[in-house]
């Protein structure tokens, strides 16, 4: 009987181990999918006004308005790289370099900055070539803005 | 707290073991939340998640998620299976298992995330394993050894019970139940501790971040050793008494059958 409790005891451990190693050793999915360059496509409210059919695209303005204590609104492309570092960046060689990580399961994408502030941004998708993430801003009674982003390499 | 198992446990012994594992509960829950952006004392939302994963067919992270699930569901699995097996003479030993396994998880956590931790997706995600699994340790012990009574991480249940309990008591046949009463009062202090665990831990994860878990292990390293006085000191105190009642009462029958002899071997000389 002890024998019996011992060996489905192991059996168990053995499996559950196998089960960890095999999720663990595929998980780092999103990582391995984020890192390129990726280029904003879009901003705007996921939620409309009553009278708009289409999603307004957010101006520039107001992306200052909304997003002035993140890094994002000043630049349209970001650089994932593997080693963790992001690169901000625009044509006119504007340039703000931070740390990515994504947290759980990569539904959380957060930019620690070099002052140590951290900007945590919602990943809504994130597909071969299209990154959709969300933010939320107080300032706007709309909420959650959403940004798209497509890969260029 | 640990000791006694099932309908021999006293309303005190759950009020204590429920403040204090929901104490724990609390403040891992918002520990692993501001350091892993995820739940670990509740699966409510994980099965939500799971679900979605399925529908949206992301099978690998469809897996991690199931993953917690079944560590959570060994932890519990765990936990009750040590105790019905126990048998009367080792219960502390069986039922303090779980914890110390729990605490094993702790220090684990404390010490990868302090010296090792690099915040990659699969560091963050086996840390998180290993934070489900612990409180599903707890959960099962604290369900099982108080049959039941003391849920610490099922704060939805909770909320559901506490208000059915409170609502009974608008009614005075109610009120005069001291079943009914001493059951509410238990909800709400499990309650009220795991709400005072997470302000607790929120306050204080910015500036001790990992070291957070070195706290909690040391306090239930408290509990256990309190445990462990209360079970062991009076029994040792209680036997060495009993050996010395024994000792001079060997002593009196020892001296009064010297005595005897010596009174036979005169009578016989004369």
């Amino acid at each position: 009987m002890k024998r019996k409790l011992v060996l489905s005891a192991c059996l168990v451990v053995i499996t559950l181990s196998s089960f960890g190693y095999y999720v663990f050793s595929h998980s780092d999915y999103p990582e391995v999918a984020i890192v390129g360059e990726w280029r904003e496509v879009s901003w705007v409210y996921d939620r409309n006004n009553l009278d708009e059919k289409v999603k307004q695209e957010i101006g520039s303005d107001e992306r200052v308005d909304i997003a002035n204590h993140l890094v994002i609104h000043e630049f349209e492309n970001w650089t994932f790289r593997k080693d963790y570092s992001i690169k901000l960046h625009e044509r006119s060689g504007k340039e703000h370099f931070a740390k990515w990580r994504l947290k759980d399961r990569g539904r959380i994408l957060t930019l620690l900055n070099d002052d140590e502030t951290v900007e945590v941004y919602s990943v809504e998708s994130l597909k071969k070539n299209e990154l959709v993430l969300h933010f939320d801003t107080d300032v706007h009674a709309r909420g959650i803005v959403k940004i798209t982003l497509k890969k260029i390499k | 707290m640990l000791r006694r198992f099932s309908n021999s446990r006293t309303f005190q012994d759950n009020l204590r073991l429920g403040v204090f594992t929901a104490l724990i509960a609390g403040m891992v829950n918002v520990a692993s939340l501001v350091l892993f952006y995820s739940f670990t004392s509740n699966l409510t939302g994980h099965f939500a998640i799971l679900a979605q994963e399925i529908a949206d067919g992301k099978w690998f992270q469809m897996l991690v998620v199931l993953f917690w699930i079944v560590l959570f569901f060994s932890g519990s699995f765990l936990s009750n299976n040590l105790i019905i097996n126990s048998t009367r003479k080792n219960a502390f030993v069986s039922h303090s298992i779980p914890m110390v396994l729990e605490i094993g998880c702790f220090i684990f956590v404390g010490i990868y995330g302090q010296f090792f931790y690099a915040e990659t997706l699969t560091q963050t995600e086996i840390l998180v394993a290993v934070l489900l699994f612990s409180m599903g340790l707890q959960n099962g012990l604290t369900a099982s050894i108080s049959n039941f009574q003391v849920k610490t991480t099922h704060l939805t249940g909770l909320t559901t019970d506490l208000a059915i309990h409170l609502s009974l008591l608008t009614k005075k046949k109610y009120r005069m139940n001291a079943q009914v009463v001493e059951k509410t009062k238990l909800m709400a202090a499990i309650m009220s501790a795991y709400l005072a665990g997470g302000v607790f831990s929120g306050l204080i994860i910015q500036s001790v971040h990992f070291q957070v878990f070195y706290f909690i292990s040391a306090a239930m390293l408290g509990v256990l050793t309190y445990d462990f006085v209360k079970t062991y000191v009076p029994f040792y105190v209680n036997k060495k008494k009993h050996d010395m009642i024994l000792k001079t009462r060997l002593e009196k029958i020892q001296s009064t059958l010297k005595n005897t002899a010596k009174k036979n071997g005169v009578l016989e000389s004369k």
